[in-house]
């Protein structure tokens, strides 16, 4: 389903990515580091009315050839980028929405963990586990 | 520069410029005095025509791709108008090449261009040589124009537009204007054809003897031919008379001196056109005349400093251009009905053949590109106000038939139409404008008030500026309308060039509006864009892509796409530029959080993506070494192994750092600042990291070298520690300044700084070289080469020093050579440094002082408790011990001994005995001593002996002060001690003592058992000189004293 997961700190450094074919790595790491700019872009633009709620979910932040490159910010701007195949025409933005749901209560599990230092890589299984399964999905 | 396909430069704003490619030519002029002549002209950005408010924008080009003008059908901004050939000569026969040249410039474009100058150095204005006979050139120059006019007819004299228009009536050569002209020829709609001959006759009969006051006879010819056309349209007269414009054939017919005379004086008051010699031309001008014009062609400047009036000439010849725009988008509106073939984009010219010309649809499509290309037309004539118009109908026209490439274009027109309109412009200065018209209206105030009356639309030759009913786009309107194109392009594969163009300008539309998420996503259509590309043209537009993602601050896609562009000037393909690459990868550097100076990347995790960072520099380095600057490869390679030793792997490290090694064995990294060809610095990097440097301590002297104050000489004491024995203040700071010790170094001495290091990889690490780093004084570093083991125990080294000079001594850091690296760190770069980091630590140099070496003739005491563990005198340097049998007074010298021996001098030494003797009361030890008598002092003992030992231990300390040289005179002594263990053996005891009463009331007698305690013999003298008794070794023998006790 997804073809790369990652989770991106507050200061833009990267805690956690996972990819599906391993063995173009790099390939995402470029992508997902790029979209990031769409991100700031996005959030700066939205944090002009800082009292509203804001959406989490940011949509499509730029199609490239094969992928389409998904955003979600956490309220305390911890960034989700899930790149998706964009030959899979059966994902609508509902589901990716739900998948940014279930990425966000993993790591809010994962952040529950007392000996995790926020800011540290995420090594948790359980974490891992639950990305995998997005990947890995259908 | 490579005429390229692709204009990657392009802005909306350019589809109102007129094109004019400005070339070099002939090997006489020199490439830098071309730039300075084509930044001159260039820097003409617009041309405002006289008498109009109109506002002509043209664009400079040094070379334009004839494919790319073969659009310019499809988009007329695309053509190139106009041609200036800038070359140089310095006799005939090289202006004959320089003509021959420029005539093929000309034809090269000639479908498209307009008009044309050839800009000739080295000739005098005239067109003579220099310093040479004046006859010959001018007659060369005519010549050549009267040859060359038969081809090239259509140019003619500066701003005289009808002359202009004239050319296509007699010239054979019909270009892209094919049409037009016919209708010009044909039809005899355009007032122009009259003034053919008038045109050129003004300025080159004008060729008079002196050209200072030209008009007046030029009007004088013109008049008699004038009424023919001034018959003709009568219409037109009342303004143009005084818009003095494209049709100035009826302002010549009209008001002959008020019209004309803009243009004749501009021709003719310059100078420079060849027509100086007037004798010899004259005859043959006239022969030639009405047609002769190629000479006004022609500017020659003796040199490139004599070139005042260039812009000037620049700013005609643009106007002659916009002249004939005007006239051809004129004659457009008029009548379009005519056409067999329809305009068409280069790719296109192939489907037209055989179309069945009746059909609807074809006459529609030749309908509504002859609009669009009016709309074009009224752009670049800076009537945008109809060109909205246009487009508007002509997009209505073409949706009847789907001609996608043209909507498409349409569409874009209107949004540069649109973006052109709400662009802020000059407020046009009208009322200085209308004076200079006065000023040409010589005594004619009348025409001024038929301006505005009979101002029409239809000739568009209006003062009122374009008409402000046409609704302008917005923002929004024109990113829908962009978009619209842009689709429109995608549908014809052909046209991709042009939607790539479409969507760079949009993009930098956006841009200025700061509309950065939109801009965004042209970008990103941009990006997939594909069509067949040279290597170069991909670079070009991915830098192009990545300049513009710069500009809306997306800084990782445009480091992205400067990466990407760096990839592709070595792709295999292509002769690879590893120059070129390399600085491309040198710009990305900042979009991954890198850059070339150490200190400015951020070390902390956020700067992030190691793994890219890594990635990147290891491409920057290779391309690096590529360009054989092995200087440039280290650097980045040290900057690489600084910045990411941390997170690498320990098979990385071992790669990385056999890498380094490679690269140094080959040429050693320097602690300098490299400055590359672009001007970019590459500050040294220094390997701060290997070893990391965990502490950095000054050591004082050793006590006996310490430096001490001499005791004040003038008396006044105290010194600097003033009244107050204790300062808080000075406590407090004693403690922590670490910058600045407590503690003096000695000129000459070797002094000492502690460092503990630590290894930060896998593999024993080898320093071949580590010394101190200092400054302001002179000294002698003593490096040291440390072997530091892999386990990440800290390691202890001491790095050494020889201050040269007495002052103030400043320890900057230290230098290191590891891998091959020579590297200054500086103790404010040491990120690892505890306590926290130092800029530099100041310790002060006194001058030299001498040293002592102390000895002494006895054994070395092994063992000195007392003294030497408490840290108090711990200046010792020699120690003695000696066992000594028990007598009076301990130590003494003789100080005359010493002084007869002072000053020392180097080299030499100083003796002198030291007496000691056991000190003892010859008690035996107090618990036998039995007191007999309460007064006897010596009952009480100050023997040092523990019970049993009857040794008594006398621990001495000898110190000596000395000083001289410049060090005495700065007031600092040395001192050093000699430690003395002193055993004091027992000699003779008195073990038992009696008093005895003697016959005598004044004598007493005194009875005394003494013991001899020693091993040896011993002879022992009592009772005055005469009585002497003999003891053996542990002998116990009763003497007699007679003692004289006075009594009271």
């Amino acid at each position: 389903m997804a073809a790369c997961v990652a989770v991106i700190a507050k200061e833009n450094y990267p805690l956690f990515i996972k990819t599906i074919p391993t063995e173009n790595e790099l390939k995402f790491y470029y992508t997902v580091h790029t979209s990031l700019d769409v991100v700031e872009e996005k959030i700066s633009s939205l944090g002009k009315n800082a009292n509203d709620l804001r959406e989490l979910y940011l949509g499509l932040l730029y199609p490239t050839e094969d992928y389409k490159v998904y955003g979600y910010v956490t309220n305390t701007r911890v960034k989700f980028v899930v790149v998706v195949d964009s030959s899979n025409a059966s994902l609508r933005d509902n589901e990716i929405r739900t998948m940014f749901k279930k990425l966000h209560n993993a790591y809010v599990d994962m952040l529950c963990n007392p000996f995790y230092k926020p800011g540290d890589n995420i090594t948790s299984k359980s974490f891992d586990n639950i990305v995998v399964g997005m990947l890995q999905q259908d | 520069m490579a005429a390229q396909v692709i204009d990657y430069s392009q802005t909306a704003e350019d589809h109102r410029s007129l094109l004019v490619l400005v070339r070099h030519t002939g090997p006489h002029l020199h490439a830098e005095c071309f730039n300075r002549i084509y930044e001159r002209i260039s820097c003409i950005k617009s041309v405002r025509v006289q008498g109009q408010n109109r506002e002509i924008c043209v664009r400079f080009r040094r070379s334009y791709s004839v494919e790319a003008n073969s659009w310019g059908e499809f988009q007329s901004h695309r053509k190139v108008l106009g041609s200036i050939t800038v070359g140089k000569c310095s006799d005939h026969a090289q202006f004959a090449e320089l003509f021959a040249s420029y005539s093929r410039h000309k034809e090269e474009y000639a479908a498209s261009v307009i008009n044309s100058r050839l800009v000739a150095f080295g000739l005098n204005s005239d067109g003579s040589a220099l310093q040479k006979d004046e006859v010959e050139p001018p007659e060369n120059a005519s010549v050549h124009a009267a040859d060359d006019q038969e081809q090239a007819k259509r140019p003619c004299d500066s701003g005289s537009s009808e002359s202009v228009l004239a050319v296509p009536v007699d010239s054979e050569k019909q270009q892209s204007d094919s049409k037009f002209q016919q209708t010009l020829s044909g039809t005899r709609l355009s007032p122009v054809p009259s003034s053919l001959s008038l045109s050129p006759s003004p300025s080159l009969h004008s060729s008079l003897p002196s050209s200072t006051s030209p008009s007046p006879q030029a009007e004088s010819k013109e008049q008699p031919s004038s009424p023919a056309a001034n018959s003709r349209r009568h219409s037109f007269n009342s303004q143009d008379n005084n818009n003095k414009s494209k049709p100035a054939a009826n302002g010549v017919a009209t008001t002959p001196s008020g019209s004309k005379s803009p243009n004749t004086s501009r021709t003719s008051a310059s100078p420079y056109v060849s027509r100086s010699n007037p004798d010899k031309t004259q005859s043959r001008q006239a022969a030639n005349l009405p047609k002769e014009s190629g000479a006004s062609e022609i500017v020659f400047y003796p040199s490139l400093d004599a070139c005042s009036d260039i812009e000037e000439r620049i700013r005609d010849f643009i106007t002659s251009l916009y002249f004939v725009l005007e006239g051809k988008r004129l004659d457009r509106s008029f009548e379009r009905n005519e056409k067999s073939m329809p305009l068409c984009a280069p790719f296109e010219k192939k489907d037209f053949v055989g179309v069945d010309t009746e059909a609807k649809s074809f006459k529609k499509k030749c309908q509504g590109r002859l609009r669009k290309h009016l709309g074009d037309l009224c752009l670049q004539a800076a009537t945008p106000g109809d060109a909205v118009l246009h487009y508007n109908t002509a997009l209505d026209i073409l949706r009847q038939v789907n001609d996608f490439l043209w909507m498409a274009g349409c569409v874009e027109g209107l949004c540069c139409a649109s973006i052109i309109l709400s662009a802020p412009r000059r407020p046009p200065s009208a009322g200085l404008k209308r004076n200079l018209s006065f000023q040409t209206v010589r005594g004619l105030p009348a025409a001024d008030s038929r301006i505005r009356t009979g101002s029409t639309y239809t000739n568009g030759l209006d003062v009122v500026p374009d008409p402000v009913s046409q609704p302008i786009l917005n923002i929004e309107d024109v990113v829908e309308k962009y978009k619209e194109a842009i689709q429109y392009y995608a549908k014809v594969k052909a046209a991709a060039m042009i939607e790539l163009e479409a969507s760079l300008k949009a993009c930098r539309f956006l841009i200025t509006h700061r509309k950065c998420l939109q801009a965004s996503d042209f970008l990103q259509n941009a990006v997939y864009i594909s069509f067949l590309a040279q290597e170069e043209d991909k670079v070009q537009r991915n830098i192009t892509l990545s300049s513009l993602y710069n500009q809306i601050g997306f800084k990782r896609k445009a480091a992205f796409f400067r990466r990407v562009a760096g990839m592709h000037c070595v792709s295999p393909d292509t002769t690879p530029s590893w120059s070129q690459c390399y600085e491309l990868l040198l710009q990305c550097l900042g979009g991954y959080g890198l850059n070339v100076d150490p200190k400015d990347v951020r070390r902390d995790r956020a700067s992030g993506w190691p793994v890219l960072q890594y990635r990147v520099l290891h491409e920057l380095i290779y391309s690096a070494r590529r360009i054989s600057n092995p200087h440039i490869a280290v650097r980045h390679m040290s900057l690489l192994v600084d910045l990411m030793l941390p997170h690498l792997s320990t098979s990385d490290q071992r790669e990385t750092l056999s890498g380094l090694s490679s690269l140094t064995a080959k040429c050693m990294g320097s602690p300098q600042p490299i400055v590359l060809g672009s001007g970019l610095v590459l500050p040294p990097v220094p390997l701060l990291s290997l070893p990391i440097v965990r502490s950095f301590r000054l050591l004082a002297p050793s006590p006996h070298l310490e430096p001490t104050k001499l005791p004040d000489q003038t008396g006044t004491g105290g010194g600097t520690s003033g009244v107050f024995l204790y300062k808080p203040s000075s406590l407090a700071t004693k403690r922590t300044d670490l910058s600045k010790p407590d503690f003096k170094w000695t000129c000459g001495d070797v002094c000492e700084a502690s460092l503990q290091l630590t290894n930060p990889l896998a593999d024993e690490l080898k320093v071949f070289y580590m010394g101190l780093m200092t400054s302001d004084l002179e000294t002698e570093i003593l490096p040291a080469n440390p072997n530091i083991p892999a386990d990440l125990e800290p390691m202890n080294i001491k790095l050494k020093v020889k201050p040269k000079a007495a002052g103030t001594l400043k320890i900057l850091g230290y230098t290191t050579v590891v891998f091959g690296v020579k590297s200054n760190c500086r103790l404010r770069d040491l990120r690892e440094l505890r306590p926290s980091p130092l800029t530099e630590i100041q310790v002060e140099v006194i001058p030299p002082l001498p040293t002592l070496t102390l000895s002494c003739s006895l054994p070395k005491a092994t063992t000195f408790s007392t003294l030497g563990s408490t840290g108090v005198n711990n200046d010792i340097v020699a120690s003695g011990s000696a066992a000594l049998f028990a007598v009076h007074e301990a130590i003494s010298w003789s100080q005359e001994n010493i002084q007869a021996q002072l000053p020392l001098e180097p080299g030499h030494q100083l003796c002198f005995s030291l007496q000691l003797r056991g000190n003892s009361d010859f008690l035996v030890p107090a618990p036998e001593t039995p007191a007999r008598t309460p007064m006897s002092h010596s009952s009480r003992s100050r023997s040092d002996t523990d019970d049993g030992n009857k040794e008594k231990s006398l621990e001495a300390v000898l110190t000596l002060q000395y000083s001289g040289g410049g060090g005495l005179a700065a007031g600092y002594c040395r001192q050093c001690s000699l430690a003395l263990n002193l055993d004091t053996l027992p000699s003779v005891y008195v073990s038992n003592w009696t008093v005895q009463h003697t016959y005598s009331a004044g004598h007493c007698r005194l009875c005394l058992d003494l013991t001899n305690h020693c091993g040896h013999q011993m002879d022992i003298h009592y009772g005055g000189q005469d009585k002497t008794t003999s003891l053996g070794p542990l002998q116990t023998r009763s003497r007699q004293l007679r003692l004289k006790v006075e009594l009271e």
